[in-house]
């Protein structure tokens, strides 16, 4: 009898339930796009805030640059509607879109956008860094901005790719309130629960179909699928491997970009000392197992190349690398004269499951020939710690490596250059490849890099990571560039 | 001083509380400043940006000043400012509370009427089937992670049946229906294990009054069952239940950090989670601090209606 009662109660609620609330199923908005992000984002300054996350939900949406990738990664013109690079890479001219207007009324012209650009310069970063190369900065005509460089710099257009150009009236408030010129304006922030973008009726270009994007924080990658299935959100914006490897295509599609410039690096030489022997580094290199690291953290899928460089890019060279041979593995070991059960640490950020999986794997192989891997997996703000300082024997890291090839050796390798691996010829070479404007002599250059980083090992490219978003069924139009960018502006969504 | 013993008290656990959580934030590695810039924060050219972060948020000063700088600021209810988003932490606290605090009384008014009703048949029908059944299953629900729970709920009620939505928060006065629908899994999912909890008290309670004389005579006088357990009963083995529920809101606010994750709940839990993990010590010493005076006077608000039921109690 308690059991009946039990059962007409839960009958009675759920029936209840049902008909007064409105199934979730209803007919879909779609004027509003639903992202899931993997944490949240309380920065809202593009010269400050350097997080890939943050670059890839707004870097396309609130604002905009004086040149951009399309989905191939080829710089396009953006704000500049056309550019003009003298010959020895020194001086750039940017001739400004007619019409743009900040998010507060206010015209994009030459004025604004050097006020933008001195502030990026002045905060410096990733992003700003280069901007201090910069020796004049003139408005010849209002629409017209002139950088002049303090001596030539071939990637600096790819550099303005990442320097975002916000209304000088912004300033104070850009970490809260930023205000770009780009198709999606911010309406707001509640912590923990959404950042809601409307679309810019007036923006100069092409409008978006939709009306408004919203970003959802959801750091579990498996709450974040629930989401997606259940329709709460319209896509999960930086999927993990496993779950990309997981998705029921019956419910959702999985977008990829036309290849991956995010690849997975070992960087070898902390302040440690442990593998200051370049035969210690090659015998870890020679135990690294690529192929089954690639099937069993991987999914199978990604590039496994010896070269640091994306294979996309203009200088990729071939290079044979370190065959996965545990005999090599123990002559190096042996040569490098370090004791036997050497213990070396790899330091992993957690959230990367597809990094200590690899971790595991090379535990594995380097134990046959005397090594013990410890893999450390750390959170962020520890793993940061270890990083910055460079207080580790190893560390995993990846990054997204931009179109041109410096971009690899001023944010990756620059740290180790002016740390425990200061080759001066490597320096050199870094310096001529960026004073460099002619194609084919970089191509020189950079070939000669690429082979140094594979015979020094300093830091080990492992493979491109392979990226994506998953998104339901109902978006149309959504692409991914090879950083792993999202863009959003020009996808819509269906009913 | 008699009097004045329960507020020196209180200020005593709060004075501890708050330099607890200043030490532990400071001895756990992580730098702030270093999390506000990345991974690029190694290089040279921002060697400098990393200073003047450093000595905008105080972080460059002795421990001792910045402790010092701390104490005199929650004299003054000063919660500072956000080291991440800049935000006041008092507002970031305002819009956060009233979630958390929602969900944790909808569950309590869920948990209690469902615990009490379990615990007092299972006593009455003490090592029959029904009994053994409800304490197996309150062992169960103690012993259930509470993520796993939800995302099964989440799978079968908003997947499978597309019933009610899997995450998000409406506000009760903007959306009422949507509020309840948003709230309904996540209160469901908290309340599991403190109906765990607050059956198997109710139980241990109810089965020792079942044993008291007076409740002989009254079965001896044809007083029937149900009014025997339901107002005599109920009545001298609930009243310590008071303060179990006033212990176990500490306990929900701990259980609230998963179910705000799971739910995507812009609560108390979920906003001191992130500000551990991106280091914001303003904002982890202000919630903190909120929610320690919080469950502090909820304990004094239980202590005294306890004694206000039963007068002769010593507490």
């Amino acid at each position: 009898m308690f059991i009946d009662k039990i059962k007409s109660f839960l009958l009675t609620g759920t029936v209840a339930a049902s008909l007064t609330i409105a199934p979730i199923s209803a007919i879909a908005d779609t004027q509003t796009i639903t992202v899931g992000l993997s944490g949240d984002i309380d920065n809202f300054d593009p010269a400050t805030n350097q997080l890939i996350s943050f670059q890839a939900a707004f870097a396309t949406t609130i604002f905009d640059s004086l040149v951009g990738y399309d989905s191939q990664l080829n710089i396009v013109p953006r704000l500049a509607k056309s550019y003009n690079i003298s010959s020895d890479a020194r001086i750039f001219t940017f001739d400004l879109v007619d019409g743009a207007s900040f998010h507060d009324g206010s015209p994009v012209n030459a004025n604004a956008v050097i006020s933008s650009l001195k502030r990026s310069a002045e905060l410096g970063g990733v992003f700003g860094g280069p901007l201090q190369s910069v020796e004049k900065f003139e408005a010849p005509a209002n629409n017209t901005v002139k950088l002049t460089l303090k001596s030539s710099y071939a990637p600096f257009l790819t550099a303005l790719t990442n320097v975002a150009i916000i209304a000088p009236s912004s300033f104070e408030n850009a970490v809260s309130a930023p205000v770009g010129s780009g198709p999606f304006l911010f309406e707001s922030w509640t912590p923990n629960d959404s950042i809601i973008l409307n679309r810019n009726d007036k923006y100069w270009g092409e409008k978006p179909a939709f009306s408004r994007l919203i970003f959802k924080p959801i750091p579990d990658p498996q709450v974040a699928m629930t989401n997606l299935y259940a329709g709460a959100i319209d896509i999960v914006a930086e999927p993990s491997t496993a779950v990309i490897a997981q998705v029921d295509t019956s419910k959702a599609q999985v977008i990829r970009p036309s290849g991956s410039n995010s690849i997975v690096y070992i960087e070898m030489m902390g302040t440690k000392g442990t593998l200051a022997n370049v035969h210690l580094r090659r015998a870890l290199a020679h135990g690294f197992d690529r192929e089954t690291i690639k099937s069993v953290a991987y999914g199978g899928q990604g590039q496994s190349e010896a070269s640091p460089l994306p294979t996309s890019s203009f200088v990729y060279t071939e290079l044979g690398g370190y065959p996965y041979n545990l005999e090599k593995a123990r002559e190096e070991f042996e040569l490098s004269g370090a004791p036997e059960g050497i213990e070396i640490g790899l330091e992993v950020l957690a959230g990367f499951p597809e990094a200590e999986q690899m971790g595991r794997v090379w535990q594995a192989s380097l134990s046959k020939i005397g090594i013990k891997l410890n893999v450390v997996v750390s959170e962020l703000s520890v793993w940061l710690d270890r990083y910055v300082s460079r207080n580790y024997d190893m560390t995993w890291n990846f990054f997204g490596v931009s179109p041109d090839p410096h971009s690899f050796f001023d944010v990756i390798l620059r740290p180790h250059l002016s740390g425990e691996y200061q080759n001066q010829k490597v320096i050199d070479l870094v310096k001529e490849g960026i004073e460099n404007s002619d194609n084919m002599k970089r191509k020189q250059i950079y070939a000669e890099l690429q082979e140094i980083m594979v015979k020094d090992l300093p830091v080990m490219a492992v493979q491109s990571r392979p990226i994506a978003s998953i998104a339901n069924k109902s978006i149309n139009g959504l692409e991914l560039n090879p950083l792993g960018w999202p863009l959003y502006a020009q996808s819509s969504k269906s009913n | 001083m008699g009097k004045l013993a329960p507020y020196f008290r209180f200020l005593v656990i709060l004075w501890v509380v708050v330099t607890v959580v200043f030490v532990s934030l400071r001895l756990t590695p992580g730098d702030p400043a270093l999390l506000l810039l990345g991974p690029t924060a190694g290089r040279q050219d921002t060697s400098e940006r990393l200073a003047d972060i450093r000595e905008r948020y105080g972080l460059d000063r002795p421990i001792i000043i910045q402790y010092g700088i701390y104490l005199s600021d929650i004299v003054t209810a000063d919660l500072g400012k956000s080291n991440r988003s800049e935000r006041p932490v008092s507002e970031l606290v305002k819009t956060a509370a009233p979630v958390t605090i929602s969900l944790i009384c909808l569950s309590m008014l869920l948990a209690i009427p469902i615990s009490i009703y379990l615990g007092l048949t299972a006593a009455q029908k003490r090592e029959r089937p029904y009994d053994r059944s409800v304490r197996t299953l309150a062992t169960l629900a103690m012993a259930t992670p509470s993520f796993w729970v939800g995302l099964l709920l989440v799978n079968f009620f908003s997947i499978r049946l597309g019933l009610l939505p899997p995450s998000g928060y409406i506000k009760l006065f903007v959306d009422p229906i949507g509020y309840f629908s948003h709230m309904m899994l996540p209160v469901v999912t908290l309340a599991l294990y403190l109906i765990g909890t607050l059956t198997r008290f109710v139980y241990t309670e109810t089965a020792d009054t079942l044993e008291q004389d007076y409740i002989r005579v009254s079965r001896a006088m044809g007083i029937s069952s149900k009014r025997i357990l339901f107002q005599f009963v109920a009545r001298n083995s609930l009243t310590p239940m008071i303060i179990i529920v006033g212990v176990e809101v500490g306990t929900l606010i701990g259980g609230a950090v998963i179910v705000e994750e799971v739910f995507g709940l812009p609560g108390l839990g979920r906003l001191l989670l992130n500000a551990v993990l991106g280091r914001d010590y303003p904002v982890v010493q202000g919630t903190v601090l909120s929610i320690t005076v919080v469950v502090i006077l909820l304990n004094i608000l239980a202590e005294f209606v306890y004694k206000l039921l039963n007068p002769r109690s010593k507490l």
